[in-house]
């Protein structure tokens, strides 16, 4: 055992159903290391950050620091143990001052008989903050609100360092920081590095990550790859690791053209924009075309699967459906819907299904109005046969069609989501993330359904974060970054390989 | 680990649904065995029957508003304004009670949809202050009622008959099911009911759905008044004192969760009324103070949500 | 600068509506409405509901409803007048502040059990509440005699209403059970990451919203020497007044500390009342514009932790 080591996780795995979020992951870190941890969406870095800082917990596996069992049930735990993480979305409550949320849940140490002393509070606040930033840049009695969200990131950041940690996790923390704030945070490390504290940076910048790490750890699927020394490795290598895997032929489509209508444009969008979303997006879909849109998470693409769909205000540019000569503008989903677009949201259990309602319900809900016959009248039989033919086209594994669908598996969910966009027999379909959180098995089934509509001419937007599933199905695909759609586009009779689309990616 | 918790909700929700029923055999044992059978003679059953006439009526309008998962307030205070403006009307134009009253009704309605959908003033407040708002209306316009005292129609109390209430009431009743269950409206209240979100992606227009619902649940408080003026002859301040109450327990006894959704049963709402019926009745056979009959309902309504409340639907309880 | 428009706003937000009722008033009720001895006569009649309105902001912060205040009023002033009989002044406080505390513990450990949304749950409570006030006093009303009312008069009502607007503040920013409910009404989630005790402080709200109620009452009773029972939901119409003030509060409270902006609130809202009484508007209409002021009041507020409500 390498003296050095302070922390390590012994095959730990984390499974959401059927989706192995980590397989069998161990990993180790030393004292004052400053360990990068990269990979692409999904591959499990947030995962595991979670689990070693106590937010959620693992099913298998163990964790020792320092020789010892580290079994977090609890955040709190963590912070116990001396493990301090900054997560991705924001942990502070912005209403309350700064010096509030430095000392949540430790508030204690300033009271007496019930009251708090407020004024030592924020002068230790104030004292924290100088220590740290080396400037009085922000008052700890200010509100959070009063911050931008790099200085929230900043504030983030402090409140993990002031506990003293021995190791610190930054999850994604810098990703939108400015140079100047992003060379204030390396000298922090720098500066906790010396003092024996290691730190376990997860970013998408491979630059970034090269340039100031010691070793970085690479994940893909939920499990480790590799661990290499940074200065002995350049960025094409990273890139070669993080993506690398053996595409099964078949498992996506069997032909390797483009073969869509090239004169028969369904969707046009131009120079469509959104506050704090998107902007100048312009594109064209055709008839029988799968696009493919790929991007980072956050970069905009699921808020412009929403506004296509009438479902986020639109500031600026067209949508236009050319074969129906409509013009779509300040509409609902209603209006969509009758337009023959369809939609499948990215969050499943939150925007895709009624949860508790039937999978007969949620099927139908779509296509009443193409259900009921004279008088409105919507006969019971109908419903039943519509809901069992969609169940046995797509294979939903449910006891019957009134089985709430907070009872099925997230892969069968998925095919609920799913279907009752064919039954509706919508011409244009909007899929954000359709794979996700599916098993194989799944996955691969719904890729033959995409196949299938492709065929039957309908036009697909995929939105995705997969790669593979890109590069896979898609007949063109248009890559989107910080809210804009790149100029370059990629083909499928060129056969694009991941390289060279992540780069344009990140 | 799925399969059992998943069983496990699956029989919780067989149970569920027999509960309405217990409900209505566990009341009418206990009112049998305190007051020594005497509820049971046909002169009692009748009685009983008439009085849940009013919360049928209205239940069969509320149901659409609660199976949104929003409640409605306003019924008491349209039993005693909309017949109100209806004596004004029929001053005006002779003949036009029943229609003045019922339209007064869907006014209401449409405006109780108004703020609860267009202004977004969750539905508790809105329906609250309305019902403030609408009673105090009738308090004010008491005072200008011409001829200076209440006069209905007398040949229009023909229709409390038997003969004739209880063929309105069954063919309420069966359109009310019949949109409820047979066409896009019903359907639509649920899943706004079951996942608002979830709806709204699904291309059901929420807000004019929200706003509809208030309007039937009006436009039956508007009937629901007709029937209450006809039965008493006479219309008073106090009329529909508390009734919005006695409707929203008559709905949650039928077997309809708080929180609206699938599980909403118009049907149910029959049996919860006659339950509050056999309710009122039990306790002044049982000769229980005027008094105590409410700390009777607070009970029935704390227990009968702690039961039915679908806390799946719930991450945080507020 | 920035500290110079930070002032102007907080001017701006707290004066804004009262300057222009009084300029309204003034014009339709002339000097029986702009007199120096009416608006003692408004800052005097805020004492009580700020009292109410403190109270409820524990609860609505942390998003949950509470519509107990109104027999919490009732309920108090009968208990502290018939111990003010009995143990004077130190009875008539004690009474109040007794029964606050009896009804927020029923209150919070109710919603703890039951589980169910506290806008319901509270509304049964409160029928039972309130048959509960027709046992204490016999189905009568019960009066408080005159030499009880001192608290009522100038400047014991004043300086009670500084005293609990004090306290308000202060265990509302200053100790951790107030940073703990304004967390948890911001977020639960961080709240529970961080380490808040979530029943702890659900419960704790109840009962500081209860025990202000209590004195609500108190000062009530000073005033108005009189209570009566209430059953059939009357007592809901007491809590109109004070949820009208807590909305007109939070939508202010972007520039002002909510605690001040509540008694800001009662005075405006006083203002408003007083002169809708000044210009002779029928009681009727008064109580329709209190009931459209509440909702407008909700309808302009800020919506952002209301959404996602369970009763919709």
């Amino acid at each position: 055992m390498d003296e050095s080591v302070f922390f390590q996780t012994l095959n730990i795995s984390k499974n959401y159903g059927p989706v192995r979020a980590l397989i069998d992951v161990s990993f180790s870190l030393r004292k004052g290391e400053v360990r990068g941890l990269v990979g692409e969406n999904g591959s499990g870095k947030s995962t595991l950050a979670s689990i070693i800082s106590g937010i959620i917990l693992k099913d298998h596996g163990t964790m020792m620091k320092d020789g010892k069992e580290y079994n977090p049930k609890h955040i709190q735990n963590a912070y116990e143990n001396k493990i301090g993480i900054v997560t991705q979305e924001s942990g502070l409550i912005e209403d309350l001052s700064i010096t509030a949320n430095l000392f949540l849940g430790r508030e204690k140490e300033f009271a007496s008989a019930g009251f708090l002393n407020i004024r030592k509070m924020n002068e230790d606040a104030n004292k924290i903050i100088f220590k740290i930033l080396k400037t009085k840049k922000m008052l700890a009695e200010d509100k959070v609100k009063n911050y931008s969200f790099e200085e929230r990131k900043i504030i983030e950041i402090i409140k993990a360092l002031y506990l003293n940690p021995e190791i610190l996790i930054l999850d994604e923390t810098t990703d939108a920081f400015s140079r100047d704030n992003k060379k204030m945070l390396w000298e922090i490390i720098e500066k906790i590095k010396k003092k024996g504290v290691s730190v376990l940076y997860i970013s998408h910048t491979i630059s970034e990550v090269l340039d100031n790490t010691d070793r970085i750890t690479i994940m893909r699927d939920g499990k480790i790859i590799d661990t290499i020394d940074s200065h002995s490795h350049t960025e094409d290598d990273l890139k070669k690791m993080m993506v690398g895997r053996e595409l099964k032929s078949n498992y996506y489509r069997e032909d390797y053209q483009g073969s869509f209508n090239k004169e028969k444009i369904v969707l046009k969008i131009e120079n469509l924009s959104s506050k704090n979303a998107f902007s100048n997006v312009s594109f064209s879909l055709h008839e029988g075309e799968i696009l493919g849109i790929g991007g980072l998470s956050g970069c905009g693409m699921s808020k412009l699967g929403k506004a296509i769909f009438g479902l986020l205000k639109i500031d600026a540019g067209t949508i236009y459906l050319p074969i129906k000569n409509k013009l779509l503008k300040n509409h609902t989903p209603v209006d969509s819907i009758t337009q023959g677009i369809g939609y499948l949201p990215k969050d499943r259990d939150s925007e895709g299904i009624m949860l508790l309602a039937s999978v007969k319900d949620n099927i139908n809900l779509v296509s009443l109005d193409r259900i009921q016959r004279g008088f409105a009248f919507i006969n019971s039989k109908d419903e039943i046969s519509v809901a069992k033919n969609a169940i046995k086209e797509l294979q939903i594994k449910t006891p019957n069609i009134d089985q709430f669908c907070i009872g099925l598996s997230g892969g069968n969910r998925q095919k609920v989501s799913l279907v009752k966009w064919l039954v509706r027999e919508s011409e244009i379909l909007i899929l954000d993330c359709p794979t996700r959180g599916v098993d194989v098995g799944v996955k691969a089934y719904i890729y033959i359904i995409l196949e299938k509509l492709r065929l039957q001419k309908k036009s697909i937007i995929l939105i995705s974060e997969e790669l593979p599933e890109l590069i896979g199905m898609g007949d063109r695909i248009l890559i989107m970054k910080d809210g804009i759609i790149g100029s370059k586009v990629f083909k499928r009779e060129e056969k694009p390989r991941e390289e060279e689309i992540i780069n344009y990616m990140i | 680990m799925l399969m059992r918790k998943e069983r496990k909700r699956l029989m919780l929700r067989k149970f569920k649904r027999f509960v309405p029923i217990l409900v209505f055999i566990l009341f009418n044992i206990v009112v049998f065995i305190i007051s020594k059978g005497e509820n049971f003679n046909l002169v009692n059953i009748k009685h009983i029957l008439n009085q849940s006439v009013a919360l049928i009526i209205s239940g069969m309008g509320v149901i659409f508003v609660m199976s949104q998962g929003s409640i409605d307030l306003t019924q008491g205070s349209i039993l005693v304004l909309a017949p109100l403006i209806g004596i004004f009307v029929e001053n005006i134009i002779p003949g036009s009670f029943i229609p003045a009253v019922i339209l007064m009704g869907l006014i209401i309605g449409l405006s109780t949809g108004f703020v609860f959908s267009i202004l977004r003033v969750p539905s508790f407040v809105a329906t609250l202050c309305l019902s403030f708002i609408l009673r105090n209306l009738a308090y004010f316009l008491w005072d200008f009622i011409p001829g200076g005292y209440i006069f209905i129609p007398i040949n229009l109390f023909v229709i409390d008959k038997t003969q004739y209430k209880i063929p309105i009431v069954l063919f309420i009743i069966l359109v009310m099911f019949y949109i409820f269950e047979f066409t896009k409206i019903g359907k639509y209240c649920k899943a706004i009911g079951a996942d608002e979100k979830v709806a709204m992606y699904s291309g059901v227009p929420v807000k004019k759905m929200k706003i509809l619902a208030y309007t039937i649940s009006g436009t039956l408080g508007g009937i629901c008044a007709l029937f209450g003026v006809f039965r008493a002859g006479t219309l008073a301040l106090v009329t529909g004192h508390f009734f919005e109450w006695d409707v929203l327990v008559a709905v949650l006894l039928g077997g309809t969760p708080l929180t609206g959704g699938t599980n909403s049963k118009l049907l149910g709402v029959i049996l919860g009324s006659i339950t509050i019926s056999v309710i009122n009745n039990g306790l002044v056979l049982c000769n229980v103070p005027t008094l105590y009959q409410q700390l009777a309902k607070g009970l029935v309504l704390i227990i009968i949500i702690s039961l039915s409340f679908e806390r799946e639907k719930v991450i945080f309880v507020k | 600068m920035q500290i110079k428009n930070k002032y102007l706003s907080m001017i701006y937000s707290i004066c804004g509506v009262p300057v222009l009722l009084i300029i309204f008033f003034t014009i339709f009720g002339g000097s029986r409405f702009f007199s120096l001895n009416n608006f003692f006569n408004i800052i005097q009649q805020s004492v009580a509901p700020s009292l109410v309105v403190w109270g409820i902001c524990f609860v609505m912060i942390m998003n949950s409803y509470d519509m107990s205040p109104g027999v919490t009023i009732i309920l108090a002033s009968m208990i502290s007048t018939i111990m003010a009989i009995k143990y004077g002044y130190v009875g008539l406080i004690f009474g109040g502040v007794m029964t606050g505390m009896i009804i927020g513990t029923l209150n919070g450990f109710c919603f703890l059990l039951f589980k169910v949304p506290s806008v319901i749950l509270t509304i049964g409570l409160v029928m039972i509440y309130e048959i509960l006030s027709c046992m204490i006093s016999n189905g009568r009303g019960i009066y408080l005699p005159d030499t009880f009312g001192r608290l009522s008069y100038v400047p014991y009502n004043l300086i009670l209403w500084i005293i609990g607007g004090t306290i308000a503040y202060f265990l509302y920013n200053r100790t951790i059970i107030g940073l703990h409910i304004q967390t948890l009404g911001s977020s639960e989630k961080i709240a529970k990451n961080g380490g808040v005790d979530l029943n702890k402080t659900k419960f704790m709200g109840f009962l500081i919203c209860a025990v202000f109620g209590g004195l609500g009452g108190v000062m009530y009773q000073s005033y108005g020497h009189f209570v009566q029972p209430q059953i059939g939901l009357t007592s809901l119409v007491l809590l109109f007044p004070a949820l009208t003030g807590f909305f007109y509060a939070l939508a202010i409270s972007k520039k002002v500390n909510i605690i001040i902006a509540v008694a800001v609130g009662q005075i405006t809202l006083n203002l408003l009342m007083n002169g809708l009484i000044i210009i002779k508007l029928p009681t009727t209409i008064q109580q329709i514009v209190m009931g459209g002021l509440l909702i407008f009041v909700v309808a302009i507020g800020p919506r952002g932790s209301n959404a996602g409500d369970i009763i919709k």
